[in-house]
C-alpha cells in the first residue's frame, strides 16, 4: 500500500505543482508558497507579497508552474481568479490576476481545475546583447506558436535565461526565419550562451462547470494568458466537473511523437487535449487509464491536482488507490507515462461446456496498456484450478493485437473453472 | 460462485472479451474486464442525469435506455477520439415504461472490392435487410479508415449509395448496419414497438401479455439454436430466454434458465448479451449447484446457447411387479436440453440398488432418430420385495 508522502493540508493546500524534485504548494492560510520534499518536509518557504484571506473560499485549488512563473486558480463566490507569481528575491510577487466574475451576463465560473499553455526550448546557438536574431532548437518552425499575437496586439513572449550570470529577461518575438525569431532591435539586454534555456507561455486553459450560464454541460475555456481575455470555448460534458489538469510535453503517443498537450482527469482516466487543433472541437492525442479507484472498482478516487516530471504524473489526492483507505492529509500518488501492462481480458469460448474430460474451450487473453494499445510480443502464462482438467499451452506470445490464447479441456466434475491469465512486465 | 464483473449500474453489454456499463454517476462509459477491473474508460460528452437501464451495442454505436417523465429515452452514442459523443436521442412519451430494449443490427462482409467513390456496393449476406435510408458503416479497410455512407435504394443485389465512398475497400471488408429499435413496453398488458432507428418512428406495435415486464433482451447472431445459426431478439420472459424472429414474429426456439431459487423465486436479470455462444445475464443474485448467492453489485452469470442436457426424467412402466428374478419393468430416461427438446444419441447410464435385479441394456442411448430424448432399459425383478431405486445419469460427451 501507498505510504503518505508530501502530507499536504487538507482545505489549506489542496494544490500542487512539482519542478526538479521539489513539491510546490500554495497556502493561503500561510501566505506563502511552499516548497516541499517528498517526504513532507517544508524544505523552503516564499512569503506572498500579496496576502490571501484566510477565507476558506480562498483556498487555492490548483497550482502550475511554466518554467518561469507559478499561477494558482482560487474558486470564490462569485468568481474564479487566476493569479501569476514569480520568487523572485525569496519572495513569492504576485504579477498579474485575471478575474473571472459571476456577473459577467454571459458566462458563469465554476472551476477546479485549469492549466497554462507552457514550452520550453533553449538556444541553438550563442548570441550577444543587442542581437535581434535568436535561434533556437525547436518551435521556431511552428508558424501558429510564433505568430501568437496577444489580444492586445503584441506578440509572442520569449522569456530568456537565466544565463551564466543569472540574467533573464523577456523580449517579444516579431517574425520568424530558419531555425529561429527575430526581436527588435536593441531589446536583447544581455548575452546567453548555446543551450541558456528559452521559456515561453500563450493561453491559460480553464475546466468550468458552466457553459456560457448554462450548467446542464461543462466547457473548456480559452483565455489570453497575457491579457486574461475570453478567446473562445468548447462545450462538453467531459469538461464538467474536472478536478485536476496540468499541461506538459508527452512522448507517449507513437503516431504522434512528442506532443504539448493539456492533461486532465475524468474519472478514472487521463485524456491528453491537442490544443493547438483548428476546429470546433478539440481532438485527443489519447487517454489513459489509472488506478484512482477503491477496492470496490466502482467507487472512483478524486484527484485534486495533478503534475508531471519526466515520465512520472503525480496525482494529488487523499485516499490510497485500491483500497477505501483514506489520509489525513493529500499525498500523492503515481502513474506512469511508459507504457505497462495494465489489463488482461480473459474470455472463454463456448463459457460452459462438459465436465468430460474431453470438450475443450479456446482461452483468449487480451493484453493492453494503460493507453489501451495492445501490448504485443509479451508471454502469457494460463493456469486453471481444476485438478482434473488443463490447459494447454500454458503460455502464449501475445500477437500485434495483444492476443495469446490456449485451450482448456474440462475435468471431470461440474464445477466453476477459474482461468488465471498472468503476464510479466519486462 | 466468483463475483465477477462487479458492475455497480443495472447494464451492460459485451465486445471482444470486454463488459461496458454506463455509470450515470460519473457520466462515463467503462470498459471492465471479467474479474471487475477497469481496462479503461471513455467520458461521456453529454451528461446522462439519469440511470441507465439497458445498454445494448451494435459494433459500432453503444444505445442506452433511460427513463425519463413518462416514458423512456433511447440514445445513440459513439467512441470517438477517446470520448464517447451523443449522436441521437429519441424520447418516447406518454404510456411508455419499459427496462428492456435493443437494436436490430447485422455485421457483413463486403461480396466485392470497391474503389474511392463507388456508389454500388455488394454484400455478402444480408442485401435482403437493406433498405433506402440505412446507414452502412464499411471497414475498418487495410488502412484502418472506416466511413458511413446512407444507401438510396436497392436493386437486385445492387445497393445503391447516395453518394461515392471516400475511401477503397477490399473484398470481405467489414460492414455493419442497423435498422430498427425493439422497445418491449410495460404499459398497460404489454406491447412489443418496432421503432425506426434512424427516425424514432413507431413502426409497428405487437400487442400482448407475452411482451409485459419484460426486464432484459438483446439482438444477435445466436449460435445453437434451430435449425442453425440465426440473427434473433433474444428476450427474457420469467425463467425462459425466448428467440424472436423479428421478420415472422414466431419464436426461433424457448430455453430454460436457472434464474430461479426455490421455492418459487424467480431471480430478476437485469440485461443480457451474447457473444458467439455464451449468454451473459447481468444479476444481483444467483443460483449455482444447489446454492444461493446475492450480491450488493450486479455480476453476471452464463448460460449457453449451445444445445447441452438440461433436464432427466425417468419412468418405469409397470412400476410394481412381483420379485420373481423372472419379470421386468420398461424403464424410459426422458433426456431433454435446455429448449425441452429431446437430445439426440446420448449414453444413460443405470444403476439399481437391489442385489439380484438388474439393469438389461446399459448404457442406453437416447433415441438417434426422432428426438424424442428417450433411452429405454429394462428391469429384471429380484427375488426379495423391496422398493428398489433406479437412477440414469446422462452424460454429454460433446
Amino acid at each position: 500500500m501507498a505510504t503518505e508522502n508530501i502530507k499536504l493540508i487538507i482545505g489549506q493546500q489542496d494544490n500542487f505543482t512539482v519542478d526538479q524534485g521539489y513539491f510546490y504548494t500554495f497556502d493561503h492560510d500561510q501566505d506563502s508558497l511552499l516548497q516541499k520534499t517528498d517526504d513532507g518536509n517544508t524544505a523552503f518557504s516564499y512569503p506572498f507579497d500579496t496576502l490571501m484571506s484566510n477565507a476558506s473560499t480562498d483556498i487555492v485549488k490548483s497550482a502550475e508552474f511554466d518554467g518561469v512563473y507559478f499561477w494558482s486558480l482560487q474558486n470564490k463566490s462569485d468568481r474564479i481568479s487566476i493569479k501569476r507569481w514569480k520568487i523572485d528575491n525569496y519572495i513569492c510577487k504576485l504579477q498579474q490576476t485575471f478575474d473571472y466574475l459571476d456577473s459577467d451576463p454571459s458566462h458563469t465560473y465554476d472551476s477546479q481545475a485549469f492549466s497554462i499553455a507552457h514550452y520550453h526550448t533553449q538556444l541553438s546557438s550563442a548570441v550577444i546583447s543587442g542581437a535581434t536574431t535568436l535561434y533556437l532548437d525547436d518551435y521556431w518552425d511552428d508558424t501558429t506558436l510564433m505568430s501568437f499575437t496577444t489580444t492586445s496586439g503584441d506578440g509572442l513572449i520569449l522569456h530568456l535565461g537565466p544565463n551564466s550570470n543569472g540574467e533573464e529577461e523577456d523580449v517579444e518575438v516579431i517574425s520568424t526565419v530558419s531555425g529561429g525569431v527575430t526581436i527588435a532591435s536593441g531589446t536583447l539586454q544581455y548575452s546567453y550562451d548555446e543551450a541558456d534555456i528559452v521559456n515561453f507561455y500563450t493561453y491559460l486553459w480553464v475546466f468550468n462547470n458552466y457553459d456560457g450560464t448554462s450548467s446542464a454541460t461543462g466547457a473548456l475555456y480559452k483565455f489570453d494568458a497575457y491579457t486574461g481575455e475570453y478567446i473562445t470555448k468548447y462545450a462538453g460534458g467531459a469538461y464538467k466537473d474536472v478536478t485536476a489538469a496540468t499541461f506538459y510535453n508527452v512522448d507517449s503517443f507513437a503516431s504522434y511523437g512528442p506532443v504539448d498537450t493539456l492533461i486532465y482527469i475524468k474519472g478514472t482516466n487521463a485524456l491528453f487535449i491537442n490544443v493547438g487543433a483548428a476546429g470546433a472541437t478539440l481532438p485527443y492525442y489519447g487517454s489513459m487509464v489509472m488506478e484512482n479507484i477503491k477496492s470496490d472498482e466502482s467507487t472512483v478516487i478524486a484527484v485534486y491536482d495533478i503534475c508531471m516530471d519526466s515520465q512520472n504524473i503525480y496525482r494529488l489526492q487523499s485516499a490510497v488507490d485500491g483500497t477505501g483507505t483514506t489520509w489525513g492529509h493529500y499525498s500523492y500518488l503515481l502513474s506512469s507515462l511508459d507504457a505497462f501492462v495494465t489489463s488482461i481480458s480473459l474470455a472463454a469460448y463456448p463459457a460452459i461446456i462438459a465436465a468430460n474430460t474431453i470438450a475443450t474451450t479456446d482461452i483468449t487473453a487480451i493484453v493492453k496498456d494503460q493507453f489501451l494499445q495492445p501490448i504485443v510480443g509479451r508471454l502469457v502464462y494460463f493456469t486453471d484450478d481444476d485438478g482434473a482438467g488443463s490447459v494447454l499451452p500454458i503460455s502464449d506470445n501475445t500477437d500485434g493485437e495483444g492476443k495469446a490464447e490456449t485451450v482448456y479441456t474440462s475435468g471431470n466434475t461440474a464445477r466453476e473453472v477459474k482461468i488465471t491469465a498472468v503476464v510479466e512486465q519486462t | 460462485m466468483y463475483e465477477n464483473i462487479n458492475f455497480r449500474k443495472a447494464n451492460m453489454t459485451f465486445d471482444s472479451g470486454y463488459f461496458y456499463m454506463m455509470d450515470d454517476s460519473w457520466d462515463a462509459l467503462a470498459q471492465k474486464l471479467d474479474d471487475g477491473k477497469t481496462a479503461f474508460n471513455y467520458p461521456l460528452n453529454s451528461l446522462l442525469v439519469s440511470a441507465v437501464t439497458s445498454l445494448e451495442y451494435d459494433g459500432i454505436n453503444f444505445w442506452s435506455l433511460q427513463n425519463i417523465t413518462g416514458g423512456v429515452s433511447i440514445k445513440r452514442w459513439q467512441i470517438e477520439n477517446n470520448i464517447v459523443e451523443l449522436k441521437d436521442t429519441f424520447n418516447f412519451t406518454p404510456n411508455f415504461s419499459s427496462e428492456a430494449f435493443t437494436v436490430e443490427h447485422y455485421h457483413d462482409t463486403l461480396a466485392s472490392g470497391i474503389m474511392a467513390s463507388s456508389s454500388v456496393i455488394y454484400l455478402n449476406e444480408y442485401t435482403n435487410m437493406v433498405a433506402s435510408g440505412v446507414v452502412l458503416t464499411l471497414g475498418p479497410n487495410s488502412l484502418d479508415q472506416y466511413e458511413e455512407v446512407s444507401v438510396n435504394t436497392i436493386s437486385g443485389a445492387q445497393i445503391i449509395l447516395a453518394s461515392g465512398t471516400q475511401n477503397s475497400y477490399s473484398i470481405n471488408d467489414s460492414v455493419n448496419f442497423y435498422n430498427h429499435l425493439w422497445i418491449f413496453n410495460s404499459y398497460g398488458d404489454g406491447t412489443l414497438h418496432k421503432i425506426d432507428a434512424y427516425t424514432g418512428s413507431n413502426i409497428i406495435t405487437y400487442s400482448g401479455s407475452e411482451y409485459d415486464n419484460i426486464t432484459a433482451c438483446t439482438f444477435g447472431t445466436v449460435k445453437g439454436t434451430l435449425p442453425s445459426t440465426v440473427d434473433a431478439l433474444v428476450y427474457e420472459k420469467n425463467t425462459n430466454l425466448k428467440y424472436l424472429n423479428v421478420n415472422t414474429m414466431s419464436l426461433y426456439g424457448t430455453m430454460a434458465l436457472d434464474n430461479f431459487q426455490p421455492p418459487s423465486t424467480n431471480i430478476k436479470i437485469y440485461d443480457l448479451a451474447i457473444a458467439d455462444t455464451n449468454i451473459y445475464r447481468l444479476q444481483k443474485a444467483a443460483r449455482y449447484y444447489e446454492s444461493n448467492y446475492s450480491w450488493t453489485n450486479y455480476n453476471y452469470v452464463l448460460s449457453t446457447s449451445r444445445r447441452f442436457l438440461d433436464t432427466v426424467s425417468i419412468s418405469a412402466y409397470p412400476v410394481i411387479l412381483p420379485a420373481n428374478g423372472v419379470n421386468t419393468t420398461k424403464i424410459t430416461m426422458l433426456v431433454d436440453d435446455q429448449y425441452g427438446d429431446g437430445v439426440w444419441n446420448k449414453p444413460v447410464f443405470f444403476t439399481d440398488d437391489d442385489d439380484v435385479g438388474f439393469i438389461t441394456i446399459n448404457p442406453a442411448y437416447t433415441d438417434y432418430f426422432f428426438g424424442t430424448g428417450e433411452a429405454i432399459t429394462y428391469y429384471k425383478a429380484g427375488v426379495e420385495v423391496a422398493t428398489v431405486n433406479i437412477e440414469g445419469e446422462a452424460t454429454q460427451y460433446d
